[in-house]
Order: C-alpha cells, then structure tokens, then sequence
C-alpha cells in the first residue's frame, strides 16, 4: 500500500522527462509514457486487488501548507474501494487509449495541396506534436490519478485544477485551429465557474468545520457534529465544482467543444478522467450530501434533468463525436441522479461500466474519422461553420461495415452497451440507476417520480441517436468527399485497442449484477449496502425502451420507412431549438458579451477618464494657476527694477508708520 | 560575520554601482552590474539559508547611531516577512541586470541606476529605524525616475512624472506620519519598536489619523485603488527590466509599510479602519480585473499592469483579515506575485522584442514561431491566475483561508476574480498565440540562450515554491506571528 | 534776504533730487546705456548723503561717510565696467541694447 503514491506519481515524471528532455524524439516519448502509465497500471490493479482482499483503507499523508506557526494542512492519499476502483479503472482505460494514440495521432501529409481540392488516398504522418501529446497525456492521467487518491478537500482542489489544465492543453492540443484553441479556453473558464464555488465550498466548511480531510468530515456529519444548514451550504458549494467539470447543466457548454481535441483526448476526457471527476468527487463527499436532503435533491434534479436534456440534443447532431459528447453529458446525469437518489453504488457503477463503452465509442469513433481522413476525406471550401468538418458528419459517411468490420463491430457493441440492452455492461449499471431513483420515489419523493420518467425517456432517447449514428456510419453505400475503395481498417495499434475495451464492455456489468451477488456495490458501499434485488418490471421496461429506441432508428436510418428529412421539417421548431442547443451557448456569449465584458469597458472607461481625469486634472490646474501667475515675469528689467521700487517704498512706509505708532 | 551578512546583501549593490560610475565605460558597465548583483544574490541566498525558522522576532540585527541629534540610528534586522522579499529584490535585479544585457543606450547610467535601486530596496525591507526607511525609500524614487524617463517609451516624460509626482506626494504624507508619530509619542527616537510602544498610549483617534497619513504613502505604491491609474502608464513606458522591477518588487514596498509600520506600530487604529481596508482590496481585485479584461483589443502590458492591481487587493485583503493565516498569505501573495508578474512581464517585452507592437489584436498565431516563448508564456499566465501546482495559488489560498473566516461575502467577491482573471488571461494567449499565424510575423525567432536562463529561473522558483510551499511560507509564519499576535 | 547758511538739509534735499532723478532714470529709460548712467546717478545720490552727514553729525575724526562713499564711488567704477560688458556683449548677441526687447527671463 506505501506505492500508492507511485501511481500519480510515475506519470507526473514521464510528463517532466518528456517535456524536458525527449521532446525531439517521437517514438522516445510515447514508450515513456506508456512505460510510466502502465507501471501505474500495474501498481493500482495491485492496490485494487489486495483493498478488493479486504484491506483496510490506507491513508498517508504530509503537511504541506501551514497556515500558521501551530497548524498545517496536509496533502494526503487515501486507498479505500471507491479510490481503489477509480485508480484502476483510470490507469487501464488510460493506457488503452495511450497505445491507440501511438496509432491515431497521424494526420494526411500536406504535399502542397490547396485546401478542399485534394482527392484520393492522403498519406499519413506523424503529427508534428506527437511528443508534446503524449507528455500531456501523461500529465491529465496524473492528475486525476491525484485527484481520485486525494483523501482531503484541498489535495483534491490541486489535481481538480490539474485536471483542468490537462483538458485545457488537450483539448487546444491543434492550436493553431482557432476551434480548438478558443474551446480549450472555454473548457477552462467554464469549469472554472464551478471551481469558484468549489473553493469557497473548501473555505466555507474548513472555517465552519476546522478540518478538510473526508474521513474527519463523513465521520462529524455521521454524528451530527455538523449543522445541517453547514452540511447543505457546504455540500451545495462542493457539487458546484462537480457541475462544471462534470459538464450538467447549465454548464455543460463546454464539453461539445472540447470534441476539437484529437480523438482519443475525448475518450479519455469522456470516459475516465474529467468528466468523471465531478461524479467521483460527489461520490467521495456523499457522506456529506447524505445528512443534507435538500442538496441531494438538488444533485439528483440536476442530474435527471440533464440526462433528458443533453440527450434531446444528442438526438439532432451530425458529428459523430457531438453525439457522443451529448450522450456523455446525458450519462453523467445519470450517475448524478443515482448520487442524488442515495445510492453511491448506482453512481459509481454506472461510472466505471460507462468509462469501458464510452471510451470504446470514442475511439472507434476515432478509427472511422481516422479512415476517412486517410482515404481522402476533405472540407469543401464553403462548409457551413455551423456544419461539422466532412470526415465526423455522419452525414458524409456510410458503407464502412464491409470495410472496417472491426471498428462497426466493437462500436455496435458500445452502443448496445450505451443503450442498455442486457446482458451487456451498461444494462446492468443503468438499470442500478433506475432502481436506486425508483426506490427513492416510492419512499415518498414526489419530484423521484418525475426523474424516473425522465431517466427511462432518456433510454429511449439514448438507444435511439445510438443507433442513428450506427446506421448511418457502417450500413448503406458511402456518401462522402472520402474514396470509398481506400477506407480499409485502421492499423493493429488501433484495432487491438478496441477489441480490449469491448470485453469490459461486455462483461464488467456482470460484477454488479444482482444475481450474481452485487460484488461492486458490496465492495463499494461494505456493510450499509442497501440494494435490494433487481427489480424484472423496471428492467424489462427498460430494456423495451431501448429495443424501440433501435427499431425506430432502424426504421429511419436504415430501412428509410420514416424520412428523416420530413421529420426535421415537420417539427422545425423543435428539430432547430435541439439543433442549436437551446441556444444556450448564444445565450452565454450575449450575457458575457452585454454584461461581463461590457462592464469590463465601462470600468475601464471610468478608470481611463473619471479617476484619471480626476488626477489630470488636478495636474492641469495646478498648471494652469502656474500659467497665470507667470505673466507677471515679463522678462524686462525695467519692470522688475519698478516693483523694487514700489516694494521698498510699500516697505519704508509701512516702517515709518510702524514708528510713528510705536512712537 | 552574520551580521555583516545583511550589510553585504545591501551595501554589496551601491559599491557596485560606485565602480560602475568609475570604471565601467560603455558596455563594460554591464559586467560589473551582473558581478556585484549576483554578489549580493549569493549573499541574499546565503542569509535566507542561514535564517533560523525556530526563532521569531528580527535577526541579523545591527545598529549604530548615526544622527544622534535626532536620535536616528542605522538599525537593520530582517524577519520572516521582509527576508522572502529581499530575496526577492536580489533575484529579480540580477535577472532585469541578464535581460538587459544588449542595452545600448547610456548602459553606464543605467547599470549604476539598477544597482541603486537595488540598494535602496533592500534597504527598505531591512530598516528597522523610521528615518532610514525614509531615506531608503526616497533613494528608490530618483533611479526609477530616471530609468523609466530615459530609457522608456515614447510617452515615457509623461508616465515618469506622472509616476514621481504620485509617489512624492505619498511619501510626504507618510513623512508627516513618521513625524507626527515621533514627536507625539515622544519616544525620541525614530526606532520602529520603541515608537510602536509609544503609540500605544495615544488615544485611538490619533493613531487612525496617523494610520492614514502613513497609508496615503504605501497605497501609492501598491496600488490600491483610487491612487493607482500611475501603474499602467508607468509599465506601458518603462523598459521590460524596469517594468519587471517595477511590478516585481517597487510594489511589495507598499504592502511591506502597510504591515511593518501601519499595523505594528498602529494595531488600534488598523483594528478601526479594517472595513475600510477590506472594501478597498475587493474594489482593487475586481476593478483591477475589469480593467485588465477590458484591454484584451489593446495593449498587452497595460493588461498585465492591471492584473497587478488586482491581484495586489488580495495582498490587502490577507491583511485586513487581522489573522496570522490572511497575514501570512498577503506575505506569501506578494512574493509570489513579485515572481510571476516579473515573468510576465519578462514575456511581454520578449514577445516585444521581436514583434515590436504589444497591440493584442494585431498578434495571432506565434507559437509556432516562437514555441519557447509561447509555452512559458502559458505557465506564467496560468501561475497568475492561480494554477494549484505554481506558487500563485499558494498566496491567493492562504489569503482566502485566512480572511473568509472574518470577511465572508468579501472573499467570495474576491474569489471571483479567479473566473475573471481566467477569462483575460486564457483569451489573451488565445490571441497571441494561437490560432492561424500572421503572414508578418512569419520570421520571428524564439528566446536566446541568455533570455532561457532568465525566464527558466524565475520559472523554476514559481513551480517549486508552488510544489513545496514550505520553503518560504514557514519563514513568513515566523515573521507575522509576532505581528498577527498584536490582534489576536 | 538773509543768507541761510548752507546746511544739512540742502545736502540732504541735494542728494534725494539727485537720487530720485537717478531713479526715475533707471525705471523710465529703455537704453541699457542710460540705465547704467542712471544707477550712476542713484549712487552719488548716496554718497552726497553719506558725506554730508559724515560732515555735519560725526566727529571730525571719524571718516566712516567719506569712506563709504570712496567704497562706492570704487564699486560703481567696477560695476559700471561689468555692466558695459554686459551691455556689449548683449549687443553682439541681439544686436540691440534696448532692455524692453530683451526679455528671455519671461516666464
């Protein structure tokens, strides 16, 4: 247990060696990488099996900052299930995406071509900052490794921000693309909203609490040393943070702009780092949330209501990887939801199966943009901007199933998996969150019912753009600017990849199963676990909203029957408000662009011309009073020699009048 | 020989400059600068490795009188909380002495001129005796007075007046406090320690004014708002150097008098004005910091100048709080601050140097051009608006932690800063350095070797005080808990 | 009519005329030249003073008036010498020695 701190630790290094040293080479730096993250790999399945033995949590920590001459706080790791599964999950998912990248990161030569004229095969090479990628990669594995071991408050602010810095280097990873540059940006101010609730959050109850470790924490709520508005305010304040990086509503503008970032980024960002670090940083403080109803009402009303929300948009999308960054943000409602209905291992489950299949359709999402790319897919020159480049519209796409049967085939089983159809990983999660929200209503919780009912539209919603983006990709002749004899399979560096990830996706639901005993949420939640068993009505609803959820994309994309076209222009209003997003990215821009930056210049303005005004022009009346009184110095001595004259006299007058009176 | 340590670290400089002014003609001038200022680094350094953490109260002390008429003495001693920013001067000297190393203009003068500065600074942070810290602190003025009206920008007449009228004007109500408090408290002596006891049995309403008249003085200089438009139009003039001395150390001069005289000799009266001084450094956070955003379509360094009044407010606030932890992180806050505006500044007058505007709209696109510049660039930037892991978080935490407990709905106001410090300093990397490139700028160079060794440096203290905070915060600790005891 | 014996008060009206003239001279007159001549003037406006009351009020013995006046009388000589260099030079220069048109004190 005394590596755990390796685990963050040897990725950190491979990000300091190679943006030190081997930054010219290459090859050099990817192996680096992958050596440090599967070393980590290795360690945390080692943690994770001898804490699955029945260890007892490990904690270890050192004081870091001293806030005075008596006290310090600390910077501390903590081995429990909950870290053990996430570190485990993180560095495995990790390192997939790590050797895929090895096989990702090339991009078509440019051999003088004019932009949008090129046709045919493009030959591929390495991207000129493969180095510099994976020393990144290496640094937003390391800090939500951090950031999952973290046992207080503060040494989880650090690697939150870490985090945040990895997306931001990431995601603006091409910045020379001014999408990517300026959603990069966005990533981090938005998130940054909610780190500002998250640190007062920290300062609020390190001042009301004394203490920022969880442990001290979950103990004084559990015994009612806390006061419940402390543990609501505080909690409230806590899930801010877990808003902005976990991409719910309202602030999860940022998340389909981070889709500008190479493919595998987004897989990570999806499915194991990030996003899942709202998620995980509500399921480490729920002992908090727990003895505060109101804010677990709020969690799971967030939560429910993003589910539904992002998934309405996933519905309309063309680019392949928008659908999937709508559906992350649908699916981390869900996890919010199972949180916010009590149920930390409905969350969590829901967490780690999600991290296997997600990250397995961004990255055959990856493969097919990857082909295209390679057989030649370009941009037209007038590409509407509100259009998605040519080689992710799954407009332009089609017939690859012959082509790349591997790529259609794990994806199918991601999206299967997505859409809850048993026995796969993801119907057994969902259904967990379904269950723990249903168990919650009919406790009595009026506002559960209406989360239920959104949670199981979202299935249907879910199955359905799933499998639109499947038919679409792999079935039907090829519609697209790419040269349909040259899409063959992506290299074994990338196929291999996949074909891992799509076991997992498969069968890791099969550990939280409930007839085979629940292992996850025994292991997760110990003695107070409190599940019951699966209910079949739930289940089987579930899945038949996900079945109608297939046969009506089936209908629409594949056989046709239902025209997809007639659909949009029948419900224009609708298919155009989930199309833009609600408008709610405009909405931001009007309210930054009218109120924040519109302040900012009336500020500056008052700076420019009141308060130095002011100071101007106290300098310029003092010169001007310096002005008039100068005319008096003519220059002539005459002049001079007469106010002399009139001075003397004025003087011996005033003497002669000064004896007369002293007498 | 510890004790003539800290009379090297200050004297080291001024005989530096005096064998400039005689021996070095022309360029040579340059060496004997770098000679004697990484001299008195190394004896600076020497002193913070030899400063005893388990002891509080001042060290190295010396005295001797030296103006026995009016009962001044040449009394120095350094502490926790003035030790960091000697340091910090000698750093930053040394490194404006490397950046400037091509200077072709009147090097002679200007080398002597950095070196007085650097005197003059220390001297400041080392005085323990009112008259000296005066004399010290009006030394600072004519050095920078020159160095921003000779060698500055094309409106550099009107920012060097601009910035001497506003200082002189502060420091003669400071000189009227430092009298003031002499002749009430009838000490007889200009000795911080012996006044600050003396103080303690004037009523309340003299000590608030004299609070005053002492706080006209240091709010020029740090600035806090509605003395601060002075900061921008100096920076924007002065050379990258100046302005990296400028924002680096010149500023630390007004929150080292408001915590070394204000409130140790004065604690009553700060116990008074504090509501005052808290409003002030959360107009200071946010105004500084709508400013700063509102020059994203102008001038680069006007940008950064105004994000240094922001992020000086947090200095007030950690002061205001009245606590050892808020005291301590104001402490901390402007030795950080002092590192990464030195090296933002640093980085705007590279980015300078090659493309001759610092204009944000009319730059896009370098960091392909220039991948040193532009990757140092973000880490300063993103140290600046507290990155955990780089030392600004480190001053901005520890001001938050130590003043919410007081001042709630002031620190949440403050701690919105961070988003808006954000904003600014993301979108203006966003301009110039992402995105397509310019045609233009398609021949510019990334830094020279000699700029690499500057800009690693300040780097490297930024990350590791930012990774091991202890290395300074515990000095600090010792430094203001005798101060912080006063409220307690 | 009798014969008033000359006494102090005509050196002492003497000396004022002459001083005053001398004054009047130095404010009124533009020519740097006339000036000088007027100060001239002033000053043995004075020194009629000082030797009149060194005659009429002191003791034979002491010679303090005669000798401020051979003082001044010494002084002005040097100080006539200076200002007509001046007034050349200022010649050389501006070509005029018409003191109203040298005016570069002005503020």
């Amino acid at each position: 247990m005394e590596l755990a701190w390796l685990v963050p630790a040897l990725p950190l290094a491979a990000f300091a060696v190679i943006g030190l040293l081997t930054l010219r080479y290459a090859n050099l730096s990817s192996f680096i990488n992958i050596l440090a993250i599967g070393g980590s790999c290795a360690i945390a399945w080692m943690l994770f099996f001898r804490v699955l033995g029945g260890e007892p949590p490990f904690e270890q920590e050192i004081p870091w900052l001293a806030l005075n001459l008596q006290t310090a706080l600390t910077f501390g790791l903590r081995v429990d299930p909950l870290s053990a599964i996430m570190i485990a999950l993180v560095t495995t998912v990790s390192l997939v995406i790590q050797v895929y990248s090895r096989g990702y990161l090339y991009e078509p030569a440019e051999e003088g071509e004019e932009h949008g004229e090129r046709h045919g095969p493009a030959t591929m090479v390495r991207d000129s900052g493969f180095a510099r990628y994976f020393a990144f990669m290496a640094l937003f594995t390391a800090a939500m490794l951090g950031l999952v071991l973290a046992n207080n408050l503060l040494t989880i602010y650090i690697f939150w921000e870490g985090v945040g810095l990895g997306s931001y280097l990431l995601i603006g990873f091409w910045y020379r693309k001014p999408e990517a540059a300026a959603a990069a940006k966005k990533a981090f101010v938005t998130t940054r909203f909610g780190d500002f609730g998250f640190l007062i959050g920290i300062l609020y109850l390190y001042m009301q609490t004394g203490t920022l470790q969880f442990a001290r924490l979950a103990e004084m709520a559990e015994q009612g040393q806390i006061g419940s508005t402390v543990l609501t305010v505080g909690a409230l304040l806590i899930f801010c943070g877990a808003v902005g990086k976990s991409a719910q509503f309202p602030l999860h503008v940022w998340l389909p702009d981070a889709m500008e970032g190479p493919t595998p980024v987004s897989a990570l960002i999806h499915a194991a780092t990030m996003v899942a670090a709202g998620v995980y940083l509500v399921a480490r403080a729920l002992p908090i949330f727990e003895h505060a109803p109101a804010a677990m009402l709020v969690v799971a009303l967030i939560g429910g209501f993003t589910a539904i929300f992002a998934a309405s948009m996933g519905l309309v999308a063309y680019d392949i990887k928008r659908v999937l960054a709508f559906s992350t943000i649908s699916q981390l409602g869900y996890m919010m939801l199972g949180l916010g209905a009590g149920a930390i291992g409905a969350g969590m489950f829901h967490l780690f199966t999600h991290a296997f299949f997600k990250a397995l359709l961004f990255l055959c999402a990856g493969s097919v943009i990857f082909m295209l790319h390679r057989a030649g897919a370009h941009d037209p020159v007038d590409r509407d901007p509100l259009d998605p480049p040519r080689a992710q519209d799954i407009r332009y796409m089609g017939g690859m199933w012959r082509r790349a049967p591997i790529s259609a085939i794990t994806m199918t089983i991601g999206a299967l998996s997505l859409a809850g159809i048993p026995p796969l990983a993801g119907f057994w999660s969902k259904d967990d969150v379904l269950l723990a929200t249903y168990e919650r209503a009919s406790q009595g919780g009026g506002i559960y019912w209406l989360l239920l009912a959104f949670a199981l539209a979202t299935v249907l919603m879910t199955a359905f753009y799933m499998f639109r983006v499947i038919f679409m990709t792999f079935a039907g002749e090829h519609r697209g600017p790419a040269d349909a004899q040259h899409i063959r399979e992506s290299p074994a560096v990338m196929t291999v990849p996949l074909m891992l990830l799509a076991l997992p996706s498969i069968a890791a639901g099969l550990w939280g199963a409930p007839q085979l005993g629940n292992g996850f949420g025994h292991f997760l939640e110990g003695g107070r676990f409190h599940s019951s068993e699966m209910s079949v009505g739930l289940a089987g609803l579930s899945t038949l909203l996900g079945a109608v959820g297939i046969g009506l994309a089936w209908a629409m994309y594949y056989r046709r029957s239902l025209s997809p076209e007639t659909m949009a222009a029948r419900f224009r209003p609708i298919y155009l408000t989930l199309y833009r997003k609600y408008w709610i990215d405009e909405l931001y821009m009007w309210l930054i662009d009218k109120f924040v930056v519109a302040v900012s210049f009336g500020i500056n303005w008052f700076d420019q011309n009141v308060i130095d005004g002011i100071v101007n022009g106290l300098a310029n009346a003092v010169g001007a009073i310096g002005n008039a009184i100068r005319q008096v110095q003519t220059g002539r001595i005459p002049a001079y020699a007469l106010a002399v004259f009139l001075g003397l006299t004025v003087i011996a007058l005033y003497a002669i009048v000064l004896h007369r009176a002293l007498g | 020989m510890e004790i003539a340590l800290l009379h090297l670290v200050i004297w080291l400089p001024a005989l530096g400059a005096l064998l400039t002014m005689l021996l070095g003609q022309g360029t040579r001038a340059r060496g004997w600068a770098l000679a004697f200022s990484g001299l008195a680094l190394l004896a600076a350094s020497w002193l913070y490795i030899r400063y005893d953490l388990r002891a509080s109260g001042m060290q190295f002390e010396s005295s001797f009188l030296w103006l026995a008429p009016i009962g001044s003495s040449l009394r120095l001693g350094v502490d926790g909380v003035s030790l960091p920013l000697i340091f910090l001067n000698c750093l930053l000297t040394f490194l404006a002495i490397v950046i400037s190393w091509n200077l072709e203009h009147r090097p002679q003068l200007y080398f002597m001129l950095l070196l007085v500065l650097e005197t003059a600074v220390s001297g400041v942070f080392a005085s323990l005796d009112l008259f000296v810290f005066f004399l010290f602190w009006e030394l600072e003025l004519a050095p920078m007075y020159l160095l921003i009206g000779i060698w500055g920008g094309p409106r550099r007449e009107y920012a060097a007046m601009k910035f001497i009228i506003y200082t002189v004007s502060g420091s003669a109500f400071m000189l009227i406090g430092i009298l003031a408090l002499y002749f009430f408290t009838g000490a007889g002596t200009f000795d911080l320690f012996r006044l600050a006891q003396g103080a303690r049995a004037l009523p309340v309403a003299t000590q608030v004014l004299f609070f005053v008249l002492l706080y006209i003085g240091f709010a020029v200089k740090v600035p806090i708002f509605p003395f601060h438009t002075w900061l921008p139009d100096a920076h924007v003039e002065a050379p990258t150097p100046v302005s990296v001395l400028l924002a680096g150390i010149l500023l630390k001069m007004g929150g080292y008098g408001l915590i070394r005289l204000c409130m140790t000799i004065l604690p009553d009266a700060a116990r008074v004005l504090v509501p005052i001084l808290v409003t002030l450094a959360v107009i200071n956070v946010l105004y500084g910091a709508a400013v700063a955003l509102a020059q994203i379509n102008g001038d680069l360094k006007k940008m950064i100048a105004n994000s240094s009044i922001s992020h000086m407010g947090y200095v007030i606030l950690g002061l205001a709080a009245l606590t050892s932890t808020g005291m301590e992180g104001a402490v901390m806050q402007m030795f950080t601050h002092g590192t990464i505006t030195g090296l933002l500044f640093m980085m705007v007058g590279l980015v300078y140097d090659r493309t001759h505007t610092r204009m944000i709209p009319d730059m896009s696109g370098l960091a392909p051009r220039m991948p040193f510049i532009a990757t140092t660039f973000v880490m300063a930037g993103l140290a600046s608006l507290g990155l955990p892991g780089m030392n600004g978080f480190i001053g901005e935490f520890l001001v938050f932690i130590g003043s919410y407990s007081v001042w709630p709905i002031p620190t949440i106001l403050s701690v919105f800063a961070i988003v808006l410090t954000a904003g600014y300093i993301l979108w203006m990397l966003l301009r110039v350095f992402f995105g397509p490139l310019m045609p233009k700028w398609q021949d510019l160079g990334d830094a020279t070797p000699r700029e690499v060794f500057a800009v690693a440096t300040l780097l490297l203290v930024i990350i590791v005080v930012g990774i091991y905070p202890s290395s300074v915060v515990d000095m600090i600790a010792t430094g203001v808990q005798p101060i912080a005891r006063l409220f307690a | 009519m009798a014969l008033v014996p000359v006494g102090l008060h005509h050196f002492l009206v003497l000396g004022t005329l002459l001083f005053c003239i001398g004054m009047y001279g130095a404010l009124s007159r533009s020519n740097a030249v006339g000036i000088l001549l007027s100060l001239e003037l002033m000053l043995n406006g004075v020194n009629v003073i000082m030797v009149a009351f060194a005659k009429f009020i002191d003791t034979p013995q002491e010679l303090a008036g005669q000798v401020f006046a051979i003082f001044i009388i010494t002084v002005a000589a040097a100080e006539a010498a200076v200002g007509l260099a001046i007034v050349i030079g200022v010649y050389r220069l501006r070509n005029t020695i018409q003191v109203d048109q040298i005016d570069l004190l002005k503020g």
